[in-house]
């Protein structure tokens, strides 16, 4: 193949990337997201309401799943994740709590199940939980010495809007009609045929 | 004479604070962690009234490694392997499910062959893991011959999952985006003539192990565990179906391809050992007829995406994905800040929640008893410890 030939196939190739470039800050630009996150219901929930909201998942016949924590710079956001077995589908309720004073009432009455994921949490962010039963160390030894495994350096927190930059994360009442219809009617089939 | 054997202030931490109760005539035992019918390294501190079991307590983290803090240092492609090490026993599930939450948090379409694989092969483990537990309880129950059987089996499934995964215990077999390795004729063929065979071996087992009196003596309502038991420590998996519950996420939350097969959820009402260990052996048949339709309808082309990324850097989210796994609910709660390692990963194991509920059950049950509901549990437990 002679020369004169191959140039112009370059000069495409370079058009090409240029425009392969713009695509890419053009994504960067916009959030991208799942279509569905495996969440059916998703709320933040102020602290003083976790009980209230977890003793209304239990009348709604949810288990429960796990019991999850993230450091953030706001401070530990508590994540409870429920499921159904009838009507299959995920409630995440969120609870952030301050790193000063980490405390969050335990759910441990309404869900023995609870007990353990709760001192996992306790195991590996120091996260204390009032009026759990037995807060031992579950999964680390009991003479281990140092800080919370988990617990991130201060230069390496993120905030909520750098994780969730597309939503809001005030708190909302566990009385009100958003969330009591969301939980009952909570269920994966519309968010599933979404993706 | 007054002979006091409960403890008072010897014993470790944790027997320290498992302190006797207000009767003088019982005494606190520690069963493990190097007891046999533990499976490993599972401590459980009994208070016991002669062969009556009063409370019981399971003391984990022998094998704790913090898996959760190794995702946080490795970048996605490095912490492919980890999955497969907690749950050694049905390793592509909880490989899968670390896959499949990464490839919902990116938005990647997987290539239809490479899905099907996907579903092969979970399944061949899943009967693997299926025939491991089944040997492994009836070695806690004394009988010593089954475990050849279902090694025999075990060993068959192994020798043809090596051939494309490279490993037979600890797979780490699919890639964001596909799998690692295309299957071959070879695959195909011997799986078949496996599935075939594990059919005709089903009548046997029945034989020689389900219909035996000395069997049902020892599962049948033995541990019985209400559906609603089940719900508060969330339970789920075989646990929960041998109480009635026909929950399994293959349905319940169906991903990847499992909405075009067509196979049943065995479930039994009974609530008892028995009604768990019939769900586990009605399951490796629906597995086979899931493979079955899945060779089937195998189609040609990718078992990986091209332009799958090597190094993934999925946008900055919070995404739940969960499969169903051999004991039960495998769940990712994924969080990304955009970065090439995850900002934080949760591993819910199944065996965590299963486990936690046996200290409600054990209550008032014999010591060989309480050996059986275990092992009709089918613990794992680095995947309980993580």
């Amino acid at each position: 193949m002679s020369e004169e030939n191959a140039q112009p196939e370059q000069a495409a190739e370079k058009t090409k990337k240029a425009e392969k470039t713009v695509g890419k800050e053009a994504k960067k630009e916009e959030p991208q997201g799942p279509a569905y996150t495996g969440y059916d219901a998703d709320f933040f929930l102020s602290p003083q309401d976790l009980l209230d909201a977890v003793g209304k998942l239990d009348q709604a016949g949810f288990f429960l799943e796990d019991v999850s924590c993230v450091d953030m710079q706001e401070g530990f956001q508590m994540v409870y994740h429920f499921d159904r077995f009838d009507q299959p589908g995920r409630v995440g309720i969120r609870v952030m709590i301050s790193r000063e004073n980490p405390e969050v009432p335990s759910i441990y009455d309404i869900y023995p199940g609870a007990a353990w994921h709760e001192r996992e949490c306790f195991d590996f962010f120091g996260v204390r939980f009032k009026d759990h039963p037995n807060l031992l160390p579950l999964l680390l030894a009991p003479d281990h010495d140092g800080p919370p495994p988990l617990l991130k350096e201060e230069s390496a927190l993120k905030d909520l809007h750098q994780i969730y930059p597309d939503r809001t994360h005030t708190p909302v009442s566990v009385d009100s009609q958003e969330f009591i219809q969301a939980i009952t009617n909570c269920s994966n089939k519309p968010g599933r045929d979404k993706s | 004479m007054n002979l006091d054997l409960r403890l008072d202030t010897q014993g470790d931490f944790y027997s320290q604070r498992f302190q006797p109760t207000e009767r003088e005539d019982t005494l606190v035992l520690n069963m493990g962690p190097q007891h046999p019918s533990t499976h490993g390294v599972l401590r459980i501190l009994l208070e016991i009234d002669g062969e009556y079991i009063i409370r019981a307590e399971p003391v984990l983290g022998y094998i704790h490694r913090m898996h959760e803090k190794m995702a946080e240092v490795m970048s996605y492609p490095q912490y492919l392997p980890n999955p497969g090490r907690t749950d050694y026993l049905h390793a592509l599930a909880w490989n899968w499910a670390h896959v499949a939450a990464v490839e919902r948090l990116m938005g990647i379409e997987v290539p239809e062959r490479a899905e099907y694989i996907r579903v092969i092969t979970c399944e061949l483990n899943r009967i693997s893991s299926h025939l491991l537990w089944w040997g492994a309880i009836l070695l806690d129950l004394g009988a010593f011959t089954p475990i050849m059987y279902a090694f025999d089996d075990r060993e068959r499934i192994q020798d043809i999952m090596q051939r494309n995964t490279g490993s037979r215990l600890t797979y780490c077999y699919y890639r964001f985006g596909g799998v690692s390795a295309d299957i071959d004729d070879k695959f195909i063929e011997d799986t078949r003539a496996e599935c075939a065979r594990l059919k005709d071996r089903a009548k046997m087992f029945k034989d020689l192990v389900t219909d035996n009196f000395i069997l049902r003596k020892r599962l049948e309502e033995i541990g019985e565990i209400p559906v609603d038991t089940c719900r508060k420590y969330g339970a789920t998996g075989p646990v929960l179906r041998g109480s009635g519950q026909a929950y399994d996420v293959r349905r319940a939350e169906p991903y990847s391809i499992y909405d075009r097969f067509d196979f049943n959820i065995p479930v039994y009402d009974s609530c008892d050992s028995m009604g768990r260990y019939l769900v586990r052996m009605d399951e490796i048949q629906e597995s086979i007829k899931i493979i079955e339709q899945a060779l089937d309808t195998l189609p040609e082309g990718d078992y990986i995406l091209p332009k799958a990324p090597k190094r993934p850097k999925p946008p900055a989210g919070d995404v739940y994905f969960a499969v169903e796994g051999a004991r039960g609910k495998i769940g990712m709660h994924l969080v990304s800040d955009g970065g090439k390692s995850p900002y934080r990963l949760k591993l819910r194991a199944p065996g965590f929640s299963n486990l936690s509920l046996f200290s409600e059950v054990a209550q008032g049950t014999l010591i060989s008893d309480a050996i059986a509901i275990l092992a009709s549990l089918d613990l794992v437990i680095p995947e309980i410890d993580r």
